[in-house]
């Protein structure tokens, strides 16, 4: 080993001994302090990212069935149209015959009270069939539910037909 | 039941655990390793790098690094020293990003003296400082590496991505600068 080499090991602590930049300890402060936010914010970008992707999962777990089912389905419900074109001609039946018959209908007095009676049947085969259109979409067009549903039109047609006839009796008492 | 040496093992390794435990997130002694080991750390990236803003730069960074790893701080040699070896690294990464020349020829250049290697002895830290401060950086990168962190040609070789007789040639090169540079003062 050279002098020189010897010199350096023998002094080895004094060549450590660089005088410190004035304010070091401060920027290693503000240094320190700068990436614990930056580790706090990427730790809270990444929480972030996983809670989206939990609820693009669980989204799309729950619009699936509802991609795999007819098209211009109701979110959570379906008509009797969305089916099949036989149904959708069904309905479009019923429904424009109701929908005449129960125009002609506003007339009526509630007070008598067969025709409120009558008008509270139709009010719950309407929420009744609401909930056959939940069903229906739950239950993926289950027969069952289609045929309850073709019922329940039938049923609110009779009612509005016998509320057709009253209005004619009560036409037909007033001349 | 336990030996003494196992005891007092045993009592090293909860004493490091729990300063590493500490080192992860408690700002007090977080400031007070940096105080106790800033200078070695400083020192060992200036001899490398030669420009205090950037020494202060590496050194602080490699400090934050530490702390943030000290996991991987196995006990096996001091806290300071491993500091030092993240602080050496981020130091050379960044000079090979500078893209700065650390080959040479195995032959030591023509034109210079070879000194003998047993000098006149005048020497002093300041003079030895200055010298290596005006050494071409390649040679004063391997100087630092051999003689001040105790790397072998090896792995100074491997670290750099030059040859190990490359290595040779540099630290012999840097030894005569120095030797040439401290005696010039002195005419």
């Amino acid at each position: 080993m050279s002098e020189l080499e010897n010199f350096i090991n023998e002094n080895r602590d004094s060549f450590d001994k660089e005088p410190m930049p004035l304010g070091h300890e401060n920027r290693f402060l503000m240094k320190i302090e700068k990436q614990k936010i930056e580790n706090e914010n990427r730790v809270r970008f990444w929480r972030v990212a996983a809670a989206i992707i939990v609820l693009l999962i669980a989204g799309g777990s729950l619009l699936l069935p509802r991609f795999n089912s007819p098209a211009d389905v109701q979110y959570g419900s379906m008509a009797l149209s969305d089916v099949s074109s036989d149904m959708a001609n069904i309905e479009f039946y019923y429904t424009s015959q109701l929908e005449e018959k129960y125009a002609g209908l506003q007339e009526l007095s509630e007070t008598n009270m067969e025709v409120k009676s009558l008008f509270d049947e139709l009010t719950f085969l309407n929420d009744e069939y609401e909930n056959l259109e939940r069903e229906l979409y739950r239950s993926g067009t289950s027969d069952r539910v289609i045929l309850a549903m073709i019922e329940n039109f039938r049923l609110r047609l009779k009612i509005v037909e016998k509320l057709e006839k009253i209005k004619q009796e009560q036409l037909s008492q007033s001349l | 039941m336990f030996g003494r040496q196992t005891d007092e093992a045993f009592n090293q390794q909860m004493e490091i655990s729990l300063i590493k435990k500490q080192l992860k997130s408690d700002r007090r002694v977080q400031t007070e390793v940096y105080n106790d080991c800033c200078r070695r750390v400083y020192a060992s990236c200036l001899r490398i790098l030669n420009d205090p803003h950037e020494a202060e730069d590496f050194m602080q960074e490699a400090f934050i690094q530490a702390f943030e790893r000290i996991d991987s701080f196995r006990g096996d040699s001091q806290l300071a020293s491993w500091i030092c070896r993240i602080a050496i690294n981020k130091c050379l990464d960044h000079l090979k990003k500078r893209k700065v020349p650390f080959d040479m020829d195995a032959q030591v250049d023509n034109g210079e003296r070879i000194y003998d290697q047993n000098g006149d002895g005048n020497y002093d830290v300041d003079r030895i400082k200055r010298a290596m401060k005006d050494l071409p950086e390649g040679c004063r990168v391997v100087f630092s590496l051999h003689l001040f962190e105790e790397m072998d040609h090896k792995s100074i070789s491997k670290q750099l991505g030059i040859k190990e007789a490359s290595s040779r040639a540099q630290y012999a090169r840097a030894k005569n600068k120095i030797i040439e540079l401290v005696k010039e003062t002195y005419v």
